[in-house]
């Protein structure tokens, strides 16, 4: 039988585990996020949707795909196609050579995302991402999973898996 | 000396872990056609514009008036290429398959592949489908008199 000394001792971790509960619950979700710039503009994707980073790479183009396909390229011995994000979201006529390539995986497919900076990781409360702004052009917001304001300014969230889709 | 190479290339047919194949190159891009799909390359400026274009299909403009003249069974087409590179033999284990976003958005279904090839990679044809896209019927035998 418990002593009167290891019954208090119960209810303390008790409600220690209880104050514990609570203050994880009131803590805000955080996400991280791959950011990287396209043009003038910051965008992101889920981190956890991401497998990569690798800086130029070769990649070779495949005839008779749409010009947003920049072609394929090698990843660790797996050959992924390779999406120029500018050209789809509109940001340019023709395509480029990406000077880094982020290797997304929603599901099961992966794809090599073009962009022009050097990807960085940051965290955000998941309740800060907003809805897509009305300003932003329908081109872009066709592919947007929203938008948040980090220390680093505005970023828009890419939707991998429509991008994927396009 | 592309022809000695199909000689050679033939030669060699019997080993079932890899294909023969003609490399060449059209808009920056390393292709490769099957060898017993090739017949001859010609440089033939009148029949460029009836030649499949592939730099064309990429957005590019041929550097070359070459075209390699393929066959398939009575079918045969022309490729307009830039440079015919060589004769190589490529293991099967070094074919993969067009990753299946890729696959999805490539209009036609004549890239069957890609090929890693040391440090580069080459884009495997399906000659049929090509064939069957752009093709002429080979000529029928004139009719000999009795």
């Amino acid at each position: 039988m418990a002593t009167d000394g290891t019954s208090q001792a119960i209810v303390e971790r008790a409600e220690r585990l209880r104050a514990e509960q609570r203050a994880a619950q009131r803590r805000p979700e955080l996400i991280a996020l791959v950011t990287f710039r396209l043009g003038h503009e910051a965008y992101a994707v889920p981190a956890e949707q991401v497998r990569g980073v690798i800086a130029r790479q070769p990649i070779v183009r495949i005839p008779s795909t749409p010009m947003h396909l920049l072609g394929v390229t090698n990843f660790r011995g797996e050959i992924l196609p390779a999406f120029d994000l500018r050209v789809l979201l509109g940001l340019a006529q023709a395509p480029s050579e990406p000077e880094y390539l982020v290797i997304a995986r929603p599901g099961a497919d992966s794809a090599a995302l073009g962009c022009d900076s050097c990807p960085d990781v940051v965290q955000v409360v998941a309740d800060d991402i907003k809805p897509a702004r009305s300003t932003v052009g329908s081109t872009v917001a066709r592919y947007l999973a929203g938008h948040v304001v980090a220390r680093q300014g505005a970023i828009a969230v890419l939707d991998v898996d429509k991008v994927l889709q396009c | 000396m592309l022809d000695a190479g199909l000689t050679e290339a033939a030669g060699s047919d019997a080993a079932r872990d890899a294909v023969e194949v003609v490399l060449f190159r059209a808009g920056g891009v390393t292709f490769a056609v099957p060898c017993e799909n090739v017949e001859q390359a010609q440089r033939q400026r009148t029949t460029a514009a009836a030649a499949f274009d592939l730099a064309a299909e990429m957005g590019q403009r041929a550097q070359r008036d070459l075209t390699l003249a393929l066959r398939c069974g009575a079918l045969r087409v022309r490729l307009r290429v830039d440079e015919v590179v060589e004769v190589a033999r490529l293991p099967l284990t070094a074919i993969h398959a067009l990753p299946r976003l890729a696959a999805q958005r490539h209009d036609g279904g004549y890239v069957t592949g890609v090929v890693v090839r040391e440090t580069e990679l080459v884009v495997l044809l399906d000659v049929q489908q090509i064939a069957a896209a752009h093709a002429r019927p080979r000529r029928a035998a004139a009719p000999t008199a009795p």
